[in-house]
């Protein structure tokens, strides 16, 4: 990352500053005062070896990774930078973010129907199917786009925006360029008279990469586009959604150099009234991994985005195995049913219970040859010949779960969960030879108000499983005095594990302290090992045992 | 109200349509055939050229490793001698274990390659990766297998800077092996030069996981220009600094006893000059032992 233009934004900023803290008697008419807001996180972690686990000796004992956002905004004008600092990043983490930099800064103004951003930007289109730019510190995912970002209002109701740049890649920048535009349509804001209860959104984008091609192997395309078109109603009470994208000839290390065109489909239909929710999603995925430099591998410089349609779970057994995306092919459905049971009834309790339900399932899709000398995916030719909505015949994800919470008095409160699941964990994690895992999970959560301010709360979690490790326990307890403090302390124990030797306790321990922006985290415990395949490289991430320290602070 | 999206769609439309033709042009429909025709190859015997440096880091439990190994063999029979593809076991996927069939037993890793690892920290952001003559891209030496190609195609045109001889002296018996590097600077440089040789095996028979066989684990996998260690240190030895001219002679000398388990006649030499500034490869050249 070049360092001239964020000084060039400091400097401007100091500019700036003085300006706002001049007392107010001093000012013009008119004058607007700028502000100053930002927010700050660093995680540290100091290792012990701990041969038991597998947990390695780290040299530099201590391990830091943080980042500030420093953003300033003065009318229809802000700039703001991030400072990123990796000494060195964390275990787990890609290596490659290291050292200090400031890899995120921009300028943004407004002018009537315009608004123009140079520097770094996160953007996306309709759902994301052929752009997003957006960043995950817990990931440590960012693929920020650095170049010009115009968005444009001619007229109430019609949106256009345009994007130019590069992306980042980790302290750098990725080699192709990406542009793209995209188009929206408001009827409800273009006609107000027409569309007073139902609006409709029209939109469409495309984004178009390059990058040169020197390969010595295959003939690659330079300039590859994706299109998109997407429509969404909203009437009263039912939102409905679908968007359809195609991608041309993208041949990539990520599909193994196919020159099949790529088709993403999704839909969202959902009903909400009060006390009621229904939510449905289908999708299908077939070629559309789309990256600025078709050799990136791992997780690094994706130019799209393909929504998860399985539940994120909050409990740590039911995560223990979650689902991603398979950009490369996947169809897959989503239901999900949130009611709640009135207050006063029979069933409902004094206090009201809900009930939620969500059930998903994704598929491989169907695929066949594209003649009888060509193996399915076969490197250098058309790869395979696919369908609209036809659904293979390898399952890769299942889940079913109920969730039950009812509040029995003004000092206790439950909730209880039930989860059944299948997960291909060859294919999610991009293994061999671990098959599909089925298995049951269990979750108590009980909630107990001791004082107005006092508050403990426990988890009791099973995951049942003959496969993999084998089943855990989870235990947690969780004292909370409000509004500042609080104390955990969990122990996963893997009971199941078919080697004896194996069946360790995960044991963590957790004290925080919060006060006005600020929060302060420190724990001591073990963290599991594990392997992740993304993208066609794996890496290990270490087992660990020590000492964690995070501090959260915004202005 | 009408009358402004008349406006709008008289004025405006143009410009937009004008965007939409630039979006349109960026979009390269590409035929059959997909594969490119071999490059010219340089005949290195009778002139002598560029010659790539390629390591290949890997390990024998690591399931996607073998499409790396793929490459690098697709590389050699495109460019021949221009290219020195060196295999590195190295950091979880190369650590031994005690399998109930002796699988994934044998050690492959290495000092030289532990300490590659450690200076590149390479391990951490998966296998496989490579690095072609140790060149930054974009920030990293560290390369995807599949942007192999276009870096070689970009280094092998170049003119050579340095030139490296290598001679051998192998005694059978005892497993001796002397070498000499005699090193020419082609073009006036400037920076600080050293010269590493290292040894590497062929051909070693072993267990290699390969997430896209069935089993996935081969027992009979045969792994390629595998490095064994380092003949002179591990970072080598200083052979020029500061403003070197054109026509400067280096000469160093090596010895190093084959270990008893090696192939000596699968066994070869690779030498390779690195700005030490940059860790760049300006060069390399191998050897058979025999």
């Amino acid at each position: 990352m070049k360092s001239g233009l964020p000084l060039t934004f400091l400097i401007l900023l100091l500019y700036l500053l003085p300006t706002n803290s001049y007392g107010q008697a001093g000012l013009p008419q008119g004058f607007i005062p700028g502000e100053v807001h930002g927010n700050f996180q660093t995680d540290l972690q100091y290792y012990n070896s701990d041969t038991a686990i597998g947990a390695p000796e780290v040299p530099e004992k201590l391990l830091m990774r943080g980042f500030a956002n420093v953003n300033y905004t003065r009318g229809k004008f802000s700039a703001g930078l991030r400072y990123e600092s990796y000494l060195v990043t964390l275990q787990g983490f890609d290596t490659r973010y290291d050292g200090n930099a400031i890899p995120y800064r921009y300028a943004t103004y407004q002018n009537e129907k315009l608004s123009v951003t140079v520097g770094s930007f996160y953007e996306q289109f309709g759902n994301g199917l052929i752009f997003r730019a957006y960043e995950e510190w817990g990931l440590g995912y960012d693929n920020a786009m650095d170049g010009i970002r115009l968005k444009y209002e001619p007229l109430k109701g019609i949106y256009l925006k345009g994007v130019i740049g590069k992306q980042r890649y980790f302290m750098g920048s990725g080699v192709g360029t990406v542009r793209g535009l995209d188009l929206e349509f408001s009827l409800a804001d273009m006609f107000d008279s027409l569309f007073s209860k139902t609006n409709i959104i029209i939109g469409g984008g495309m984004i178009s990469k390059y990058q040169s091609d020197q390969d010595p192997i295959y003939k690659l395309p330079e300039n590859v586009a994706a299109f998109a078109g997407r429509l969404n109603i909203i009437s009263g009470k039912f939102n409905i959604g679908a968007e359809y994208a195609y991608k041309i000839n993208d041949p990539s290390a990520a599909n193994n150099y196919i020159y099949k065109d790529g088709k993403s489909f999704l839909f969202t239909a959902s009903y909400s009234t009060k006390g009621l929710g229904i939510l449905l999603t289908a999708k299908q995925v077939d070629n559309m991994d789309f990256r600025s430099d078709r050799t990136a591998d791992g997780s690094s410089l994706n130019i799209n985005y393909i929504p998860a349609i399985s539940k994120v779970h909050t409990y740590s057994l039911a995560a223990y195995y979650p689902y991603a995306t398979q950009p490369n092919g996947e169809i897959g459905i989503q239901g999900d049913i949130i009611y709640k049971i009135k207050k006063g009834s029979a069933l409902g309790g004094k206090y009201g219970t809900s009930i939620s339900v969500n059930y998903s399932t994704v598929f491989s899709i169907m695929k066949s040859t594209i003649n009888d000398t060509t193996t399915i995916g076969e490197t250098g030719t058309l790869g395979y010949n696919s369908g609209f909505l036809e659904i293979g015949d390898t399952k890769y994800f299942e889940d079913l779960n109920i969730n039950i919470s009812r509040k029995f008095s003004k000092k206790f409160k439950a909730a209880i969960s039930f989860m059944y699941f299948e997960y291909n964990k060859d294919v999610v994690q991009g293994l061999s030879g671990y098959g599909t895992i089925y298995g049951n999970v269990a979750v108590a959560d009980l909630t107990f108000k001791l004082k107005p301010k006092n508050t403990i709360r426990v988890e009791l979690q099973n995951l049942y499983t003959e496969q993999d490790d084998g089943s855990w326990v989870m235990m947690l307890a969780e004292y909370t005095i409000a509004p500042h403090w609080f104390v955990a302390a969990f122990d996963e124990y893997n009971y199941g594990n078919d080697k004896s030797n194996k069946r360790f306790h995960y044991f963590t321990a957790q004290a925080g302290y919060k006060n006005k922006g600020n929060t302060f985290t420190l724990g001591y415990g073990r963290q599991r090992a594990g392997i992740f395949c993304v993208g066609g490289v794996c890496r290990n991430v270490p087992a660990s045992n020590g000492v964690t320290f995070a501090v959260t602070s915004s202005f | 109200m009408r009358t402004n999206y008349e406006r709008f769609f008289r004025t405006e439309y143009l410009a937009f349509a004008a965007l939409l033709a630039l979006v349109f042009a960026g979009c390269d429909k590409v035929d059959e055939p997909y594969i490119e025709n071999a490059p010219s190859t340089v005949d290195t015997s009778t002139s002598y050229t560029r010659k790539v440096l390629v390591e290949d880091f890997t390990g024998h439990t690591c399931g996607n490793c073998p499409r790396a190994a793929e490459t690098a063999h697709t590389l050699e029979q495109l460019y021949g001698e221009q290219i020195v593809v060196v295999s590195v076991h190295m950091g979880f996927f190369a650590e031994t274990k005690t399998n109930p069939d002796s699988s994934y037993a044998y050690d492959f890793t290495t000092a030289a390659g532990v300490a590659i690892d450690a200076q590149f920290a390479i391990d951490p952001t998966g296998l496989p990766k490579g690095m072609v003559n140790r060149k930054d891209v974009g920030g990293s030496p560290l390369l995807p297998y599949s942007g192999w190609g276009s870096e070689v195609a970009g280094i092998v045109v170049l003119d050579p800077d340095v030139k490296i001889e290598i001679t051998n002296a192998y005694d059978e018996l005892s497993r001796v092996l002397d070498i000499t590097a005699d090193i020419t600077f082609l073009n006036s440089m400037n920076g600080t030069f050293n010269v590493v040789a290292i040894l590497l095996e062929d051909s070693i028979v072993n267990w290699q996981k390969d997430y896209d066989a069935t089993p996935s684990d081969i027992e009979n996998y045969l792994h390629r220009h595998v490095l064994r260690g380092s003949i002179s240190s591990i970072w080598g030895d200083q052979i020029a600094q500061g403003s070197v001219s054109s026509g400067t002679t280096t000469s160093s000398s090596y010895s190093m006893t084959l270990d008893n388990s090696w192939v000596d006649s699968k066994c070869s030499v690779v030498v390779y000059v690195y700005d030490a500034g940059s860790y760049e490869v300006i060069q390399a050249e191998t050897l058979k032992v025999k």
